[in-house]
């Protein structure tokens, strides 16, 4: 029964919503130990049941290739989840709505993104595609002000309007190939037909929507700071992770024999989306705003490991998005305590920090170093995969721009650390206070921030199995 | 009527679809539009089905699916506009302006 | 853990140790432990690698002769190795920044404000430095360097004087433009000998023995000599060096300086002229034009200078580019030269910015106008400020004359594959600005130190402390023992310049 983990999210979502309405205020305090208790347990079913099967007439795989990629996912919602308390406690002039239906809705996002992983058709792609990204726009929402209506707004019309050309796209593969499922299509497209390019472009702009690469990013900025802090930090984990998961799918597993062919087009993406994120967010003062452009160039770098087809170029691509999702999430995981209990949503509001909460601003130092891709942490060694994949295409420009473009997000990021460490603290600002659940959650993703990247058995055994599951 | 017509028909669909998506100013007619675009691929989706493969049905479930997923869309953002409408009174996109670019 | 992983990671666990301290005083002897064990185990480690070394006798050898290496895989798949070795020059290199994180926590012994983060930060930072020097897997080395220059931000930004953010920000972000340039290369080496060679890796020696194709030299070599000449003060990349030096802490400046960028000279030489002979004998005369430039600006610039920092900042400036140019001149004694400069510069620059930092904890002022008369109170920083003027301009008796007059004659000498009359040109030139040197030094310490008294406030100052004079005893001790002694220091360098040098051939 290897559909169990995501059998289990959507059991638990109807759980949460069902506890919430059954008893109301009294398993208020419930809700989120449930909700954790069964994303583990779908984890542990998902690490501890992993064999190659096939499920519903072909329609569903689960494979090794596939623990990595949904346990990101997993993981990703965990720490989203864990940090829940701390939006919710008292007297906080933010503080988060209607946790119960919160939940249920993040977790089913959450079994869409790992449908996704898993799926074999292009019915199922599409589906999965959505019920990973509808319930964001619900979030992203969650505020019920202006400027979350705005951000949701503008996040919806694009993206249905990336659907749509994702469909219409889709369309004219069933009608090239004659086929909805994937490894069936794949044998059928024959190289050089205008329709193939046409199909390639439009599906090209769907994925560009999701992994907010240009000019398909335009909601990003909106979309991020209009939802709550929150919402936020999952948009810029989880859903660039499934965007990634989509373009996996699609451009390597439908369009494999073709992707070098399209190297060019790869590079002049990447390009023009790292240096438009980098060069933006320099100027960004509130924080949700500058870490939606933080989030698009690393967007730009993870789709380097496009320009080669091998399964080590995939597992760049795969390490650095679990590596980013740790390192995202630490870099949030203080920024929501920060501006929850402060109420400001500014880079100038971090002053000081370094002297009143020094473990805070060690870990998010640590982080935007990690982001930066500065040494020991595993950022840097994500993103020298992902150099290398460049590199061995023969593509040294692009490894220069990447570089350099790095040096720029060291300078914004930068920016943050001095105001932590450099600036004094502002009359009157308290230390923070973190909640035992926060910080289980902080030592996790620092112990990940660096283990991931000291170790060698995560990239290792991501490589062996992405060839794994390549094979075509 | 043979496949030819029906693509240039799910084309010209998708055509109005984008062009009321990028120059409509209310946001329901927005909402209206993408509806559009994503019917059009539902339609070629059948149709391909019927003139390419007629032998399966693939094309014309993932239409049924997609019309579902559709309305799902158009649902939410009806959901969002009408949490906006309550706060500004009107549909008009062009008020949407406060998130500095 | 091996010897040599040791000699890397003690500052580390110093750091963490400083970290854990509960108390503010307490830190700085914990630091000071700290780095006194390691430079004990660094003289273990240097005495006995003389023991092997003086047994040696020279080999028409083509690769780097390591000792006490340690070598484990760490990504297979991708060839990279945690491997550490040490040879003549990296153990002289190592000596050095001992020695200068010893006397630099001395120096710092009476930070006030938040010793534990400075001191934690000095120490990860002096990791990385070592970490450097030992690693010969290239990948491991990068992540070493960058270790290496990231604290600098954090340590000029918050313990720094004058405009410190400006000069921090602008000083990180130069040194990673370098950083970038020099990865560029890397990855050129690797997938080109990978292709080449359908081994992909980054051991240095692995990488050595791949005869590079001259095209592919003809754009990397620059590449990676530019990366790491932007931290060794190549003209005209050194532009974040007078403003950090000035800007930095005294116990930073001292490391900047001393330790730093010579990380520049070292990494040019072991991997850029190391892996690409071809490369550096069309570059050559280039980058010796070029550090030429570099001395004489250097030491012009100091002239004009009214501030004791930027004054020896400028000079180091000068000193460093000595260093490039040695290794420019791809002859037996300039390259020698160069890293007898790097270590000799690194204990006199390392001397001149602990006195800057005396002299200004008392009289809080930097400016040489200012100031005047000081030798009558404070004697012996005066004398010691002497000495290190004196091994600036290369005074007979100290390591300086040796460093310099090896790269000098070095430069007269030409090489093989360069214009010799360019080469003797450009030496020339260079030699001149000994004389340059000598005017700033003296004028400048003169005005300072001898003559009336300026300021009344100056009579009731104190000289030198009992850890002030340790510092400084130890310094100069150095100086003066490689100045008299060469030929420990010269015997230990010889033997790994030897193999890059063959290489040339």
């Amino acid at each position: 029964m290897s559909m169990l983990p995501e059998i289990i999210i959507i059991l638990f979502a109807f759980l949460i919503i069902a506890l919430d309405l059954i008893f109301l205020d009294k398993a208020k305090n419930y809700l989120v130990p449930v909700t954790v208790v069964g994303i583990l347990a779908a984890c542990a079913v998902l690490i501890f049941n992993n064999s190659d099967t096939l499920m519903l007439g072909g329609r569903f795989v689960s494979g090794a290739m596939h623990l990595w990629l949904k346990v990101t996912f997993l993981i990703a919602t965990l720490l989203v989840v864990i940090l829940v308390p701390e939006s919710t406690s008292e007297n906080l002039k933010n503080r988060l709505s209607s946790v119960g239906e919160f939940l249920t809705i993040l977790l089913f996002t959450l079994a869409g993104m790992m449908y996704l992983v898993s799926c074999q058709d292009l019915v199922t792609l599409y589906v999965s595609l959505e019920l990973a990204t509808i319930p964001l726009m619900v979030l992203s929402s969650w505020n019920r002000d202006d400027q979350g209506g705005e951000g949701a707004i503008k996040y919806l019309v694009i993206g249905a309007l990336a659907s749509a050309f994702l469909l219409y796209g889709f369309g004219l593969i069933y009608a090239l190939s004659g086929e909805l499922s994937i490894p069936a299509i794949m044998p059928q497209l024959t190289e050089g037909s205008p329709a193939l390019y046409l199909a390639a472009a439009l599906i090209t702009a769907g994925i560009g929507f999701k992994l907010t690469l240009f000019p398909f990013h335009m909601w990003a900025p909106d979309a991020y700071q209009g939802a709550p802090i929150l919402v936020t930090a999952y948009l810029s984990g989880a859903s660039k992770a499934a965007g990634l998961v989509v373009a996996l799918q699609i451009f390597y597993r439908l369009f494999g024999h073709f992707i070098v062919d399209w190297a060019p087009f790869v590079a002049v993406l990447a390009t023009l989306t790292m240096t438009l994120g980098n060069v933006v967010a320099v100027l960004q003062e509130n924080l949700k705003r500058f870490m939606a452009f933080s989030a698009i160039s690393q967007a730009g770098y993870i789709i380097l490991g496009f320009l080669g087809n091998t399964g080590a170029d995939i597992s760049a691509m795969i390490f650095y998005m679990l590596v980013y999702v740790f390192t995202n999430l630490a870099v949030f995981t203080v920024l929501i305590v920060h501006v929850q209990q402060t109420g400001k949503e500014t880079i100038q509001s971090l002053r000081g920090m370094s002297r009143l909460n020094p473990g805070l601003a060690l870990i998010l130092m640590i982080g935007l170093f990690g982001l930066a891709g500065i040494p020991p942490l595993a950022g840097f060694i994500g993103k020298f995969f992902l150099f290398n994949v460049a590199a061995k295409s023969g593509y040294y420009w692009l490894v220069v721009l990447a570089v350099l473009n790095s040096t720029v997000s060291l300078y914004y990021y930068l920016r943050l650390v001095r105001q932590m460490y450099i600036e004094v603290p502002a009359e009157g600002d308290k230390p923070l206070k973190i909640k035992p659940l926060t910080m289980l959650g902080l030592g996790f993703v620092t112990v990940g921030m660096l283990g991931l990247g000291l170790i060698p058995y995560f990239y290792e055994q991501i490589g062996r199995d992405a060839a794994q599951w390549l094979a075509f | 009527m043979n496949l030819y017509h029906f693509i240039i028909f799910s084309l010209f669909l998708f055509s109005v679809g984008i062009y009321g998506v990028l120059t409509r100013r209310s946001a329901v007619g927005i909402l209206i539009a993408i509806e559009l675009m994503l019917n059009a691929g539902a339609i070629n989706l059948a149709v391909f089905n019927r003139y390419l493969a007629p032998d399966k049905v693939d094309g014309q479930i993932m239409a049924l699916f997609v019309m579902a997923v559709a309305a799902a869309e158009v649902l939410v953002g009806m959901a969002i506009l009408i949490m906006l409408f309550r706060r500004k009174k009107s549909v008009d996109i062009g008020q949407l302006d406060i998130l500095r670019h | 853990m091996g010897l040599l992983s040791w000699l890397i990671f003690i500052p580390f666990f110093t750091a963490l140790a400083v970290i854990l301290t509960p108390q503010p005083k307490q830190i700085k002897w914990v630091a000071l432990i700290g780095s006194g064990i390691h430079l004990l185990l660094t003289a273990y480690t240097a005495i006995k690698l003389w023991g092997v070394i003086s047994q040696e006798t020279f080999t028409a050898d083509v690769f780097a002769k390591l000792y006490f290496t340690e070598q484990y895989d760490w990504f297979k798949s991708l060839g990279i190795q945690y491997m550490l070795g040490v040879d003549g020059m990296s153990m002289a290199m190592v000596i050095l920044t001992s020695i200068i994180i010893f006397t630099g926590v001395l120096a710092s012994w009476h930070v006030t404000e938040r010793p534990k983060e400075f001191f934690a930060l000095l120490l990860v930072l002096v990791t990385g430095v070592f970490g450097v020097f030992l690693s010969f897997d290239l990948f491991l080395f990068f992540m070493f360097y960058e270790v290496a220059v990231l604290p600098m931000y954090l340590l000029i930004g918050v313990w720094g004087t004058g405009p410190k953010e400006y000069s921090a920000m602008k000083l990180t972000l130069m040194l990673m433009v370098g950083s970038a340039f020099i990865l560029v290369g890397l990855f050129a080496l690797y997938h080109t000998s990978g292709q080449g060679t359908g081994v992909y890796s980054f051991n240095l020696n692995t990488l050595a023995s791949f005869e590079y194709p001259k095209s592919m030299q003809a754009w990397v070599f620059p590449m990676i000599f530019i990366g790491f000449g932007i931290l060794g003060a190549l003209y005209p990349f050194h532009t974040w060096s007078p403003d950090g030096h000035a800007s930095a802490p005294t116990a930073v400046s001292m490391l900047h300086a001393g330790v730093l960028m010579k990380l520049g000279g070292y990494g040019a030489l072991r991997i850029a002229v190391y892996l690409l002979p071809d490369g550096a004998k069309e570059w050559a005369l280039f980058f010796m034009g070029l550090t030429t430039i570099n001395i004489l600006y250097g030491s012009f610039g100091a002239i004009k200078q009214k501030d004791l920092k930027y004054f020896t900042a400028y000079s180091s400036v000068s000193h460093c580019g000595i260093v490039l140019f040695g290794v420019a001149t791809l002859n037996f004694m300039g390259v020698k030269g160069a890293v007898l400069q790097m270590f000799s510069h690194g204990v006199m620059t390392g001397l001149f910015f602990a006195l800057i930092g005396m002299v200004y904890g008392r009289t809080h002022t930097r400016m040489i106008p200012e100031m005047g008369g000081l030798a009558k109170v404070m004697p012996w920083l005066a004398v010691c400020f002497y000495v290190a003027g004196m091994a600036s301009l290369g005074l007979p008796g100290f390591s300086g004359f040796i460093a310099e007059s090896h790269v000098f004659i070095g430069g007269f000498f030409g090489n093989a594959w360069n214009s010799s009359v360019a080469m003797q040109v450009m030496t020339v030139l260079a030699t001149m600005s000994i004389v340059v040197t000598a005017v700033y030094v003296l004028r400048g310490l003169g005005k300072v130190f001898l003559g009336p008294i300026t300021d009344s406030h100056y009579l009731s100052l104190t000289d030198a402390g009992f850890t002030e004079k340790l510092t400084t005893g130890i310094l100069i001790a150095v100086l003066f023992l490689v100045g008299v002694f060469p030929q420990f220091l010269i015997k230990l360098i010889e033997g790994s310049v030897l193999p890059i040098l063959n290489r040339l051939r």
